[in-house]
């Protein structure tokens, strides 16, 4: 799938709800798991708030701010006219002006992340507007591009050698915030671009939680979600390592949470619905006797898509009945709270394929140990 | 200045007394409620995201990594922080500040209407919001749709944010820190430009010095081409750009320092009159001064020479807690600079193909006069 192929694929849903006029809004914020509707229809990460119109006919405008990003934004405006701006309210005006459009026609994405300063100055240029049609525009087109796949698998590898990296580096006494750092700065010195890199520790982990000050100690069981971007295109694999030798437990619990994910990977293939990822991985579960830990408030989701542009198809959960389609992305992670360990990382990232699904990291989890 | 925003935070943010004591925080919120009663204001929200959150560090010390959250103010009693996350994320949320009521932000409106219930604030209250600019649309809709079932919510930004601008004593200390961090910084930067590395080795350099001296926070834009404006690193190429525009900024303990750099091996014409403009401009600093008077001697320093357009928008602003504090020089009509202030103060040349520059400093009014804090 190409990106013209993408833009396609939302101007026949446009056309189908009656839309003329379709705003992509953005905050400047790219995140692993949350849509991003201006790098979904543009590719361009906005520094602030920025929007694309995309009228009906194909034709579309990137309107960015700050004004002082107005070179980057013209070397990535693709198709698309584009203005920089420290105005965006003025600028917003002036195109609705131009548009002529009516309030009906007009769909408005990603306008919840706004600040909602701006979103009412939106609302209140176009009363009326639809809402609505979230939904539409990331179901109109879930599958990822080749050039998006092609960065979906450098970004594993990053994330690969950053695991490399946590398991030279993490030492008792050191900070987790320090080795956070330090895997950070390596990922992007071998391309990274962005990291939602959630890393601690603790003998007894409740739940993965942003580093702390907190050294590092023996007998601790340290998680991680190593979540590089490159260009763009986050990919997250999820480990667990012990520092020192794992207890006998241990290793029989997080065995029991890797068949679970593999339980998980191994049910995708196109054309079936995500709850039946998410139930088979909770089976899994069930059987050896968690039931209880596969529902809140200790489970919410095995996995999620990743962005930064569309999050399709959603997360991994008993809930979502997304159809999985070819060249989907998303990562399986049964990430279990268990009542003798403590929360237990493994997740890999996957491409959905004709005959099933391939994992985008090669080396995939095992319970790391860090030998003291 | 807009710098990129990071995914998730990872520096060192946990709570430090030894270098933000409570009885700073409890002087703060003394200040707080007293603008509080001054309004007549029962009761104050105060919002962060991830991607500025001054007031809520400011009162608290709270950084929010994970999404929004929210300092539930009572004029008498104890502060509740309600964070994003689950249960199970509290113990480290609650490392981040010296309040010790901190609970999950699971249903705000639920949560903001049970504890303006539990404060007794009964109908006709007034309560007051702080930070809420940058607030997102959906929790906006919570907060009015909790408030407005009691009394109405009026906006406190312009009295509370004045409180931000005076910089304590012990405030002084972290930013000058900050500024020694940038110092380190900005050495790594021209070093590793001199040595011939692409600029995205260069930012690199300069990033992991500034970590391994302490920093909490670093970010960076730099050119992507020879004497173009600095721009987030899009991808991992490394081009070897001369001269090298480049914006630092570094954080420690909370407070933000920023510098403008142009490396450069044979500078043009543009370097000399960024430096000389900025000379100008810092002249003309002094209590009341405003971007006018700033900008008035520095401008014919740079004919024939445009001034840069990173500089167009604002020539400056008061910097802190958050990198862009008001007032913004240049933009806010009433802006002038104060005694006790920090401000980044800017100036750049724009000439003929890559003859680029820019340069900057950060001062402070106290009543001896002005102090350069950078370049220290």
């Amino acid at each position: 799938m190409e990106f013209d192929a993408r833009i396609d694929a939302v101007l026949r849903r446009m056309a189908r709800g009656g839309i003329d006029l379709l705003i992509a809004c953005c905050n400047g914020l790219q995140m692993p798991d949350r849509p991003d509707p201006v790098v979904h229809l543009s590719g361009y990460r906005s520094l602030g708030e920025s929007f694309v119109f995309l009228r009906r006919d194909g034709v579309s405008k990137l309107i960015v701010s700050p004004a002082a990003d107005a070179e980057r934004a013209e070397t990535w405006k693709g198709p698309h006219s584009c203005v920089a701006t420290d105005d965006l309210v003025g600028a917003l005006t002036r195109e609705f002006a131009r548009c002529k459009t009516t309030a009906e026609s007009v769909a408005i994405v990603g306008l919840d992340a706004l600040p909602h300063i701006l979103a009412e100055r939106l609302l209140a240029i176009h009363e009326g507007a639809n809402l609505s049609f979230d939904a539409a525009f990331y179901d109109a087109n879930g599958r990822k591009t080749s050039a998006e796949i092609a960065r979906a698998r450098r970004a594993a590898e990053i994330a690969e050698q950053g695991l490399v990296r946590l398991l030279e580096l993490a030492r008792p006494g050191m900070r987790e915030c320090d080795l956070a750092v330090e895997l950070n700065l390596h990922m992007k010195s071998l391309g990274a671009d962005d990291n939602f890199l959630m890393l601690c520790a603790s003998p007894h982990n409740p739940a993965v939680m942003p580093s702390s000050n907190r050294k590092i100690e023996r007998g601790d069981i340290l998680i991680a979600e190593l979540t590089p971007s490159y260009e763009g295109q986050f990919v997250q694999i999820c480990r667990t390592v012990s520092v020192g030798a794992p207890r006998a437990e241990l290793q029989e619990k997080y065995d029991l949470v890797l068949r679970a994910m593999w339980a998980g990977i191994e049910s995708i293939r196109p054309g079936i619905p995500m709850s039946q990822v998410c139930a088979a991985i909770d089976g899994v579960l069930q059987e050896a006797g968690h039931a209880e830990y596969c529902r809140p408030p200790h489970m919410r989701r095995r996995g999620h898509g990743l962005g930064c542009g569309s999050v399709s198809p959603g997360d991994v959960a008993i809930d979502n009945n997304t159809i999985l389609e070819e060249d989907m992305i998303f990562v399986v992670h049964p990430n279990q709270y268990l009542p003798e360990t403590g929360y237990l990382m493994c997740g890999e990232p996957v491409r959905v394929r004709a005959m099933g699904a391939e994992t985008l990291s090669k080396k995939t989890a095992a319970l790391g140990i860090i030998a003291m | 200045m807009r710098m990129k925003n990071t995914a998730l935070l990872t520096g060192p943010y946990d709570w430090d007394p030894a270098l933000l004591p409570l009885a700073e925080f409890e002087a703060r919120l003394l200040d707080v409620r007293r603008v509080l009663t001054e309004h007549g204001a029962t009761a104050l929200l105060v919002h962060g995201n991830s991607i500025e959150h001054g007031a809520l560090a400011y009162l608290t010390g709270f950084v929010p990594k994970l999404g929004p959250a929210f300092a539930l103010v009572p004029r008498e009693g104890p502060i509740r922080i309600l964070a994003s996350g689950g249960a199970g994320m509290m113990s480290s949320a609650k490392l981040l500040t010296w309040v010790k009521d901190v609970r999950p932000l699971s249903n705000l409106q639920n949560a903001l209407s049970e504890w303006l219930a539990e404060i007794s604030c009964g109908r006709g209250a007034v309560i007051g919001l702080w930070g809420g600019n940058i607030m997102a649309q959906r929790p906006y809709r919570a907060v009015v749709a909790a408030t407005q079932l009691v009394g109405k919510l009026i906006q406190l930004d312009e009295h509370l944010d004045a409180l931000r601008q005076r910089k304590s004593t012990r405030e002084m200390k972290l930013v000058r820190e900050a500024c020694r961090i940038l110092t380190v910084a900005a050495e790594a930067f021209e070093r590793a430009s001199d040595e011939g590395l692409g600029a995205r080795s260069v930012a690199l350099a300069a990033e992991r010095a500034a970590f391994a001296a302490g920093a909490q926070d670093v970010r960076m834009l730099a050119s992507a081409r020879e004497g173009g404006p600095p721009l987030p690193f899009d991808g991992p190429a490394e081009i070897r750009v001369a001269p090298l525009l480049a914006s630092l900024a570094v954080r420690f303990s909370g407070y933000w320092a920023e510098g403008l750099v142009t490396v450069a091996a044979s500078p043009g014409g543009a370097l000399a009159r960024a430096q000389g403009g900025l000379k100008a401009m810092l002249r003309q600093v002094r209590a009341g001064a405003s971007a006018d008077d700033i900008i008035h001697g520095a401008a014919p320093l740079l004919t024939p020479y445009n001034s840069h357009p990173l500089v167009r928008g604002a020539i400056g602003n008061s910097i802190g807690l958050s990198f862009e504090e008001s007032p913004v020089l240049g933009r806010d009509e009433k802006a002038a600079l104060e005694e006790g202030g920090v401000y980044t103060l800017r100036c750049g040349a724009m000439g003929e193909g890559s003859d680029n520059a820019i340069a900057s400093a950060m001062v402070t009014l106290s009543s001896a006069g002005v102090e350069i804090l950078w370049p220290c």
